[in-house]
């Protein structure tokens, strides 16, 4: 066997592992939002597959598509949204499924956390009877077992006095522990896959910090996959694997986090990398990308960053462009995807440890802004 | 705690003395009772032996001065028509009232509430365009035109049920359904609108992907906020219980407060009148004070907010 052989078995092997991992699978996500008479189309088609364990970002502004992407997967979204593509959980579809299934898969297998925790949290029910509500749903827990289950989760998720938050209520608690009781309730049901979508947005600073911490220190004990939804390249490619950048109902970059980091492909994605502080090295101007995204009902005719693009050209405005598959796991939704590959550091086989990220100054600055 | 319910009294007592105040000036200034009770060919003698024997004569705040001074004693005047003590004729009414209202009342929670709770459960469906069209009907039309139709539809054409009067039991089912009927209606768009409000909040959305099934959802964390905003209404459905059949009680000839209130005015038996005010200020205070008590029940905010006044 030549080395091209040992590499194909290699890549083989590691197909029919995940195919036996694989926990999510969506393909070709559309989601349509019925307006008066006509559909407005807010998701083009994501594909997007997660693994048992594995952690995800899912990064762009607001309007890209990241939340309703997993909303729309865990039937969440409201009545009037029209959903299409397939969405495939341990080989079953969660896209019109019966009410049973899903009541079985949410907050059993996939739990979900929110970005402002105060108002998501229901204000006239205590802390604890909405963990117990989880407990025993998903583990037959009641009564003094789940009490003190509720307890434990508390005492986990970093609250002190769990005892006796257990009977607060949200509203007086603060953003910061009212995230740890979410993050508690999600854990109640010892799932397989927490979705949190921009759980530290309404959080300051250092308790967003806290809270990313946590989520790390979970996944580690449980070997818990996550899906981590946010606006901020820092805070995901730090936390995660392997970042998707979505703009505009697309999924425009995927790749491992710290190729992202390195060599990003797509020039939004190096719109969004400029727009972040750093705290090594030279003073630099941060760079803001202009314009904001388009309207779902008012997209562009050609690729829909095109208008907000310092590198597109004529052919940008006219058509879509392609989905580029620069390596096995790397995707690009660029005219001059191939382009902008550097020729001086060629893709590496294998990603690098996370921890390589973790330690580069673009983490730390997010931490400390 | 005590201090809220003191504060909450006060306001009360406070409310009962403008209502009773407002009522005696405006009365006073707006008509002479001698000359309708009288009649207007009256001898001009009468006529003022009439007003000095009422008190009439004397300038309105020692006619003022002297109604307190009784009133908190108990004494709230007595009737210019037959001299009846005034307190005595209102609650013998209030009986033949509640007869009416408290029925109505019943119907008003159960169809209303049910039915917009429905409407905004099964938005945009032909169920909520239903009910809310009834709904819209309900409140548009004055409830003496909806009287009118229930008299000439199960009185005159039917001849099922009797059309005024009180000398049946089966007199009160039209104005039961009249009363009950238009605030079904209203109830129905309030509890709607407060809970589709509800049902938009991110906890409901976190209590489905936390796997609560949808009807656990809509019991255990929909309604009991839903019910926050719905109690404000209910309350004041409570507070009509005595004054709120007015017009209803007129089209059917029901002889409860309502109608004494007409009469005693068209009359300008002041003291009748007062009391009658002084009733339904009484029953409005002492629902909202209800309400209260319900909010901070239904609502933590409120309870613990509350405790550190």
């Amino acid at each position: 066997m030549d080395r091209a052989d040992i590499r194909d078995q290699h890549a083989q092997d590691q197909h029919i592992q995940h195919q036996q991992e694989r926990l999510v699978e969506i393909r070709n996500l559309t989601i349509d939002f019925a307006q008066g008479n006509r559909l407005i189309r807010a998701l083009h088609g994501v594909d997007l597959s997660l693994d048992r364990g594995e952690a995800v970002g899912l990064v762009g502004e607001s309007g890209s598509g990241k939340s309703i992407t997993w909303l729309a997967a865990l039937g969440l979204l409201p009545g009037k949204a029209k959903i299409g593509g397939s969405v495939m959980f341990e080989g079953r579809q969660l896209l019109q499924a019966p009410h049973k299934l899903l009541d079985t898969v949410r907050g059993r297998r996939v739990a979900m956390i929110f970005q402002d925790p105060s108002s998501s949290l229901n204000p006239v029910l205590k802390i604890g009877k909405q963990i117990t509500e989880a407990l025993s749903l998903h583990r037959g827990l009641k009564g003094a077992a789940a009490e003190a289950e509720a307890k434990r989760l508390l005492d986990r998720v970093g609250i002190a006095n769990a005892a006796r938050r257990l009977s607060d209520y949200p509203h007086e608690l603060s953003g910061g522990m009212n995230q740890r009781a979410m993050i508690a309730m999600a854990l109640a049901g010892e799932p397989d896959l927490l979705i949190a979508d921009e759980p530290t947005t309404a959080l300051d600073a250092t308790v967003q910090a806290q809270i990313l911490a946590l989520l790390q220190d979970i996944r580690r004990d449980s070997h818990m996959a996550m899906v981590l939804i946010s606006h901020d390249l820092g805070v995901v490619a730090e936390n995660v694997d392997r970042v998707c950048v979505m703009y505009a109902g697309r999924l425009v970059e995927e790749a491992s986090s710290d190729r992202v980091f390195d060599r990003p492909r797509h020039p939004y994605t190096r719109g969004l990398l400029a727009a972040l502080p750093a705290l090594e090295g030279a003073r630099r101007r941060l760079v803001a990308i202009p314009g904001t995204v388009p309207e779902p009902w008012n997209l562009p005719r050609g690729c829909a960053f095109a208008p907000r693009c310092g590198e597109a050209e004529e052919s940008c405005h006219r058509g879509q462009p392609p989905q580029v598959s620069v390596d096995r796991d790397e995707r690009v939704l660029c005219f001059h995807a191939r382009y902008h590959v550097d020729p001086v550091h060629p893709v590496p086989a294998e990603p690098a440890p996370v921890a390589h990220v973790a330690a580069s100054g673009h983490a730390v600055a997010v931490i400390a802004q | 705690m005590l201090s809220f319910i003191a504060s909450r009294l006060a306001r009360a007592a406070l409310t009962i003395v403008f209502v009773v105040t407002f009522a005696f000036v405006v009365l006073r200034l707006s008509g002479d009772p001698a000359m309708l009770i009288m009649s207007v060919d009256a001898p001009p003698e009468a006529i003022v032996a009439f007003r000095k024997a009422w008190g009439l004569d004397e300038p309105i705040w020692q006619q003022y001065l002297a109604y307190a001074a009784k009133a908190l004693t108990g004494d709230f005047g007595n009737s210019m028509r037959d001299g009846r003590p005034a307190i005595e004729l209102v609650l013998e009414r209030v009986p033949m009232t509640l007869a009416i209202t408290l029925p109505a009342f019943l119907i008003k929670i159960c169809l209303g509430i049910p039915a917009g709770i429905f409407a905004a459960l099964y938005r945009n469906s032909a169920l909520d365009r239903l009910t809310m069209m009834v709904s819209v009907a309900g409140f548009t039309v004055p409830s003496f035109v909806l009287a009118l139709v229930l008299v000439l539809v199960f009185s005159v054409q039917l001849g099922w049920l009797p059309s005024s009067g009180n000398d049946h039991w089966q007199s009160a089912i039209l104005p039961i359904i009249t009363l009950g009927l238009s605030g079904a209606a209203i109830l129905a768009r309030f509890t709607r609108s407060a809970m589709l409000e509800v049902l938009g909040q991110p906890y409901i959305r976190t209590a489905s992907a936390k796997g609560v099934p949808w009807h656990r959802v809509v019991r255990g964390h929909a309604l009991p906020n839903a019910a926050i905003p719905t109690v404000t209404i209910v309350g004041f459905m409570i507070g009509s219980l005595i004054a709120g059949a007015v017009v209803v009680e007129s089209v059917f000839a029901w002889p409860g407060v309502g109608r004494l209130l007409v009469s005693a005015v068209s009359n300008r038996d002041l003291a009748v009148v007062q009391a009658v005010l002084l009733a339904i200020a009484l029953s409005m205070v002492a629902a909202n004070l209800v309400v209260d008590i319900a909010y901070g029940w239904l609502d933590p905010r409120l309870r613990r907010g509350r405790a550190q006044h």
